[in-house]
């Protein structure tokens, strides 16, 4: 909490001064002056693009030693909107369906009877967002624009499968794999994820109102998956990286 | 425009500033020490180890209806008491009570250590079962009658080490016809083929199934139950607490024809309540040397039928040629394993604590507040998902228990099952 309260200081005095060193907005200049106006006239764009999706999941495993979270690659892909209030701003929305996936891991050596008994199981989790950020794109350049987004997102768990192995029931069973779809459950888990959405991006112009867009962003949940269910709850987030490629129409 | 461009910057540090202010926003992960092997040097240490223990690792808490934060906020003042002002063995003991009461799972049970008694205490809060040990002796005594001797081999185990079983055919539907017949007292059959056990133990096991492998039991080979005399079989749990499951596989395996599925079973995978696995299908693969010819199963079952007698009876009910003649069976249904020493690394789930405890009557550390917290390390379920804890196993055909007609040598479920296997009724 120290912490925070130190940020939250630093970041009230420099705004101190924001709002009155920003200059006017939509000043035309008389044509030929040398100086391009700082208005655009609010161009609209719109664009759809993929991307390779890599999730992180963190959570607390305390004394779960030999358990470990591996990250796990799905696609991501979706549509925006951009306006450009100013030639250096832009403001994103959309919507993209972003999978969150990740593997929990055991592994370990135990010895039974003074043999060694070999433990490798895991599941993998398959959880669908369709995640809505909201962002503001901050840019330079001139033909080749360079970019650096930041703002948040919310996102909707709209469904999610999940198959492992497990260790077998004493050996009575044929088999101890599963696969099967994850039903929501209302009493532990979080439909509605949020959080900060940042990251770099370039912008290359082509031909008539076309331009190609390549981005790096990373999706950083500051929600719970799951409900807490104890006095002792264990938080469960996701940060997701994507490395994204896309196509744009300016209107 | 330096103003334009000094903005800009201002814009974008307070930016990065929001951004670092809000990823500072997540919780952190409570530090949770494992409750196994945990020790503890006062009563409240011993309830609250005890308590974050079954949070963290109680199978049944998608089931369970108990208020278990509720009982940590009634509780724990009272522990502190205890330390504070000290406490008779009664109250502990009635205390403890109040903490698990209600818990659905009915292997549950409660090893305590006091240090200041040098006493262990067991505390178990799930339903007795009713007493008729001396009523399964008279049992026996009347099927021997009904077999006559020629066909009737009994091994009673008098060391504690082997299993109790009797083999018998009796008379079937036609002259020269026979049913099979077994019972076990427990799922301990791995005992009978110690190079220790004496060959006797074995006798009734090798007379039902057959001669075989010398080792460990393989199945179906020249015993009775795959004769063509014999044309159906009867397997006898009542009064059997259970035992290691992985022989359930071989015991009903080798009598199915074909793969069967009987249900699901899954444990905690996390340290919050609803951390599962995924389930597991629960499947027979028949072995090689299984019976080849479906003949019609009667297993009869009482409320002492417990664990793996349970779900032997569950599995012996569900196949096509089974059916159930006996009393609902007692409602544990989850299979755990107490050797925690080895199997607590491997599930995080299930029984915790101080093993030395359970096997023995002292602690490691006799100074400390030990414990041992007996209890479910995988939920079990039917193919519907339904789960039996607390409510057993129900029978086809119910014949309650009757003490008044066996103390008059009437034994009124084996004469139900008899019946049922000789006229179809």
């Amino acid at each position: 909490m120290k912490k925070q309260y130190l940020l939250l200081l630093v970041l009230l005095s420099l705004s101190t001064g924001l709002f009155a060193q920003t200059p006017s907005t939509n000043v035309q200049q008389p044509a030929g002056s040398g100086q391009e106006a700082e208005a655009v006239n609010g161009k609209w764009t719109v664009g759809v693009s993929a991307a390779a999706a890599l999730n992180v999941h963190e959570s607390g495993l305390a004394y779960m030693k030999n358990y470990s979270y591996i990250p796990q690659l799905g696609v991501s892909y979706g549509v925006d909107v951009r306006y450009q209030p100013f030639k250096w701003l832009w403001l994103r929305t959309g919507i993209y369906r972003t999978p969150k996936n990740y593997v929990l891991n055991q592994a370990d050596t135990i010895y039974f009877n003074n043999s060694p008994l070999e433990i490798a199981r895991g599941e993998l989790a398959r959880n669908m967002y369709l995640n809505v950020p909201f962002m503001a794109d901050l840019s330079i350049g001139k033909k080749v624009r360079y970019h650096l987004f930041l703002g948040g997102y919310v996102g909707y768990w709209y469904g999610g499968s999940r198959m492992g192995s497990a260790m077998p029931l004493m050996l009575a069973s044929g088999s101890a794999i599963y696969d099967e779809h994850y039903a929501f459950d209302k009493r532990c888990d979080n439909r509605f994820e949020a959080g900060l959405n940042y990251g770099l991006g370039l912008s290359i112009p082509c031909f008539s109102h076309f331009g190609i867009d390549v981005n790096m962003l990373w999706y950083y949940g500051l929600t719970d998956m799951q409900k807490n269910t104890t006095r002792q709850h264990i938080p469960h987030y996701n940060t997701t990286f994507l490395l994204q490629a896309g196509i744009t129409y300016t209107l | 425009m330096i103003h334009k461009n000094f903005s800009s910057v201002r814009l974008i540090a307070c930016s990065l500033l929001l951004v670092l202010f809000f990823v500072s926003c997540r919780k952190e992960a409570m530090d949770i020490q494992s409750p196994n092997n945990r020790p503890c040097t006062s009563y409240l240490e011993q309830f609250e180890a005890i308590w974050e223990g079954l949070d963290h690792t109680y199978v049944m808490w998608d089931q369970d209806t108990v208020d278990w934060d509720a009982r940590y906020e009634k509780y724990r003042p009272i522990f502190a008491s205890f330390d504070a002002n000290g406490v008779d063995s009664a109250t502990y003991v009635n205390t403890w009570k109040g903490v698990i009461n209600g818990l659905l799972d009915h292997h549950m049970t409660l090893f305590l250590w006091n240090p200041s008694e040098g006493h262990k205490y067991l505390i178990k809060m799930a339903p007795h079962r009713p007493s008729r040990v001396t009523k399964y002796a008279t049992q026996v005594e009347i099927l021997k009658r009904q077999s006559g001797i020629s066909n009737f081999i009994e091994y009673s185990d008098t060391t504690g080490k082997y299993v109790s079983s009797v083999f018998c055919l009796l008379p079937g539907k036609s002259t020269g016809k026979h049913i099979a017949y077994l019972r076990l007292s427990e799922f301990n059959m791995s005992t009978l083929f110690d190079k220790s056990a004496p060959a006797d133990a074995r006798a009734p096991f090798r007379a039902f199934y057959g001669d075989g492998d010398t080792a460990w039991f393989t199945g179906v080979t020249n015993g009775a139950v795959g004769k063509s005399d014999v044309e159906s079989i009867i397997i006898d749990l009542r009064g059997n607490p259970g035992g290691s499951v992985s022989e359930i596989s071989p015991f009903i395996g080798s009598l199915l024809q074909n793969m069967f599925h009987w249900g699901y079973t899954r444990y905690k995978q996390g340290l919050n309540r609803m951390d599962y696995t995924g389930w597991e299908p629960l499947e027979f693969e028949c072995p090689s040397s299984h019976l080849k010819e479906a003949k019609p199963i009667v297993v009869l079952s009482d409320a002492n039928s417990v664990s793996c007698a349970e779900l032997s009876t569950y599995i012996l009910k569900t196949i096509p040629n089974g059916t159930f003649i006996g009393e609902s069976t007692y409602g544990g249904t989850c299979a755990l394993s107490p050797n925690t020493d080895v199997t607590f690394n491997l599930f995080y789930t299930g029984c915790f604590g101080d093993q030395q405890l359970y096997e023995k009557n002292k602690p490691t550390h006799p100074e400390d507040f030990s414990y041992f917290m007996y209890s479910g390390t995988y939920q079990v379920v039917t193919t519907e998902y339904k789960s039996l804890e607390g409510v057993g196993v129900t029978p086809d055909i119910e014949v309650p228990y009757n003490d008044s007609e066996l103390s008059a040598g009437v034994d009124s479920q084996l004469n139900r099952a008899l019946q049922y296997l000789r006229t179809g009724k």
